[in-house]
């Protein structure tokens, strides 16, 4: 097993080659297996081994095809991706929460694999790559667009997460989902459930990296059992969390400073509006492709900051926790639905429609047993080559995401949805009270006036600086202009639905800026 | 400011908090605090687990289509009944109805109303609610609040403290605008 060269190439029969190029957040390991390279490839290094072992024990007794790597891909972290370069086939198995990008582009020398969209190098930008961009903002938490595999670069296509794609000699690709539903169901009890939770988080806990961690403390159940999972295994944790000062928030001070004496955890506390969504960050990140996690990079950056700087390069999270558990993991998210046509010009709603379009046509795709809405991980790899840090939740680990697809299926035998409650008995006496039987979280609905009130001059800003390439683009500017000052007076209050084109937009303009195309002309255009 | 003749809500600066204004919107004169405090303390019947409702099945005891009636007459006609006239109604409509006794079986019948007409809102609830307090003999606070600065509000309804039935307990993340002794 080996680890780097940062790029690798594999001849491919009738000529031509496969490479794949990676970035530097991109941790690799490679080895010669039955007769094929195989590259593993996660954003945390300081686990790859252990994970890759993991994998490897999924392998076939037989040689790798699509279809051993689709079974072996059922116990893949859904983080993580495989590569099997083979002269006569390559084989790339991407989890449905993958963080490593992962784009391909096919040339006169062959095919090209790259963890990183090459978009300084010649930056020709693709209008309905980009209309996929705006258009997965109208799926419930697809924020990643799964559905459309044009890049926003020209030529370049996203291998799909969730799914194990096979590219051939002459460039033929073809895709085999990843599925959980795939696995069989094992009817565990209630109890034995449990006590998977409890093996799943535990071994969380244990693979985390020596050194200080930082986490999001926020009071909820998710955070909480991170840190929990951390401090078993006698993890420094120090908390961040961030205060508002408004009625409907008047409990979480206490929730939070009694989860961190409980957990023994320290906490620094922030003011929650210095770093509101749409506060101009403290540095520019350039994304691989536009995504409505730029809305939040003032407060990211601020906390990976804060790791750094005690040391570490992870921050605990509860991401996920949701989606596994809150949520039934057999049914389908909800289908797109329409963005306000309003809100593009006439080309641009003929892009997004088709766009959407093509997400209608594809409903497997939004199947939660293929955890592609589970993470959002457009800003993971720009985060740790940039800040030195990023997001790490329990709740992406494939032991957790098991025991919530056997929650699922266990509810479904009772025909109760019973929500988190199979979490809360777990994990009894391990969680502060404050946490365990907290009240409901608090509606947003209020800080997003504030924020509106706040940052509508910044957001008018961003928006207006990318407007004639917005309009290029197919956004109606002076829409966007003033869905923001509604959204700024309060005359538009349903956040969510109102400002859905608002975030997307902002997501699109900020990634144009962070890679200095602030004209047309900056760019060449393709269809 | 919300306005119980009017079922509206204002945002106006502190000096008309005071005066005629006030009185014009049905506020009693002299009624401003700077702070109204939430009666509620607990809930008598609610979902069950952080977010969403309680699925588990209760016995709920078969209500009077009557009730049902008004349920849907104060949902659907909130502009001819804003809660004070609304308030008036329930008040006539309390002498003729023996209902349930205990702040408990109040929840459970609103429960079993708002499964009868396939509904659920808060401002009907809430006033039936009162209603069937009203017919129990208990007297009951009836709260108005708002998410501010936005312009959502929630109604609910509580006595002594206990919130007969709320379906998802999120009142708490309203700030009461208005609270109504109801007698």
């Amino acid at each position: 097993m080996s680890a780097d060269p940062r790029d690798l190439e594999s001849g491919l029969e009738g000529g031509g080659a496969v490479r794949l190029a990676l970035r530097s957040a991109v941790a690799m390991r490679w080895l010669d297996d039955r007769g094929r390279t195989l590259v593993y490839l996660s954003l945390f290094e300081d686990e790859i081994e252990p994970r890759l072992a993991d994998f490897l024990a999924q392998a076939p007794a037989s040689p790798w095809t699509v279809e051993t790597l689709t079974r072996a891909a059922l116990g893949l972290e859904p983080t993580d991706a495989v590569v099997l370069l083979d002269p006569a086939e390559t084989l790339i198995a991407r989890g449905g929460a993958c963080s490593v990008p992962l784009y391909r582009a096919t040339g006169p020398d062959g095919h090209r694999l790259s963890t990183q969209l090459p978009i300084a190098a010649d930056p020709v930008l693709s209008l309905s790559g980009l209309a996929a961009s705006m258009s997965v903002i109208s799926v419930t938490y697809q924020n990643e667009p799964n559905f459309v595999l044009e890049a926003p670069l020209a030529g370049w296509s996203r291998l799909r997460r969730g799914a194990v794609t096979r590219i051939i000699a002459d460039g033929a690709v073809s895709e085999t989902p990843i599925d959980l539903q795939d696995l069989p169901d094992e009817g565990l009890s209630y109890e034995a459930l449990t006590e998977r939770l409890h093996h799943a988080f535990d071994a969380f806990g244990r693979r985390l990296p020596p050194g200080p961690l930082t986490a999001e403390l926020s009071g909820g159940f998710d955070s909480s059992l991170a840190i929990m999972a951390a401090r078993r295994h006698g993890h420094a944790v120090n908390g961040v969390s961030f205060h508002f000062p408004f009625y409907e928030f008047r409990y979480e001070e206490a929730i939070q400073a009694e989860t961190a004496r409980v957990l023994d955890a320290g906490r620094t506390v922030l003011e929650g509006m210095d770093f509101i969504a749409y506060t101009p960050p403290a540095r520019t990140l350039r994304l691989d492709e536009p995504g409505t996690v730029a809305m939040a990079l003032a407060r990211d950056i601020e906390v990976a900051r804060r790791a750094v700087e005690a040391g570490g390069r992870l921050i605990l999270v509860g991401q996920g926790g949701d989606q596994l558990f809150s949520e039934d993991m057999l049914s389908p998210v909800p289908a797109a639905v329409a963005l306000t046509p309003q809100a593009f010009n006439a080309r641009g709603r003929a892009r997004v429609e088709a766009a959407r379009a093509r997400m209608q046509a594809q409903p497997d795709w939004l199947r939660r047993s293929r955890l592609t809405y589970l993470h959002d991980a457009r800003l993971d790899a720009a985060m740790k080559e940039t800040v030195g840090a990023l997001t790490r939740s329990p709740f992406s680990d494939m032991a957790v995401v098991r025991c919530g697809l056997a929650w699922a299926r266990h509810s479904a035998r009772r025909g109760v949805i019973e929500g988190k409650r199979i979490l809360a008995d777990a994990f009894e006496g391990d969680l502060p009270p404050s946490v365990a039987g907290r009240r409901s979280k608090v509606a947003w609905d209020g800080v997003c006036a504030r924020l509106y009130h706040k940052n509508g001059d910044a957001i008018r800003a961003v928006l207006g600086a990318s407007a004639p390439i917005l309009e290029h683009i197919g956004y109606d500017a002076r829409w966007l202009d003033r869905r923001v000052g509604q959204l700024q007076r309060w005359e538009r209050t349903d956040f969510g639905l109102a400002d859905r084109e608002v975030f997307a937009a902002y997501g699109v303009a900020t990634w144009l800026q962070a890679w200095g195309l602030s004209r047309v002309a900056d760019a060449g255009w393709t269809d | 400011m919300y306005s119980p003749r009017w079922g509206t809500t204002y945002l106006v600066g502190p000096s008309q908090a005071s005066g005629l204004f006030p009185r014009l919107l049905g506020l009693p004169a002299g009624g401003f605090v700077s702070e109204l405090g939430d009666p509620v303390q607990t809930l008598a019947l609610t979902g069950a687990f952080e977010k969403e409702g309680d699925q588990t099945a209760l016995a709920l005891p078969t209500p009077d289509p009557a009730l049902g009636d008004l349920y849907l007459k104060l949902h659907r006609r909130r502009d001819v009944y804003p809660p004070n006239r609304a308030v008036r109604l329930i008040r006539a409509e309390a002498r003729r109805r023996p209902a349930a006794r205990s702040v408990e079986e109040i929840g459970a019948l609103v429960w079993a109303v708002e499964r009868m007409v396939g509904d659920s809102d808060c401002y009907p609830r809430a006033l039936l609610t009162a209603h069937l307090c009203l017919a129990a003999g208990l007297a009951c606070d009836l709260v108005i609040g708002i998410l501010a600065p936005t312009s959502k509000l929630h109604a609910w309804c509580s006595v002594d403290g206990v919130a007969p039935f709320e379906p998802l307990p999120r009142h708490w993340w309203f700030q009461p605008l208005m609270v109504g002794h109801v007698r």
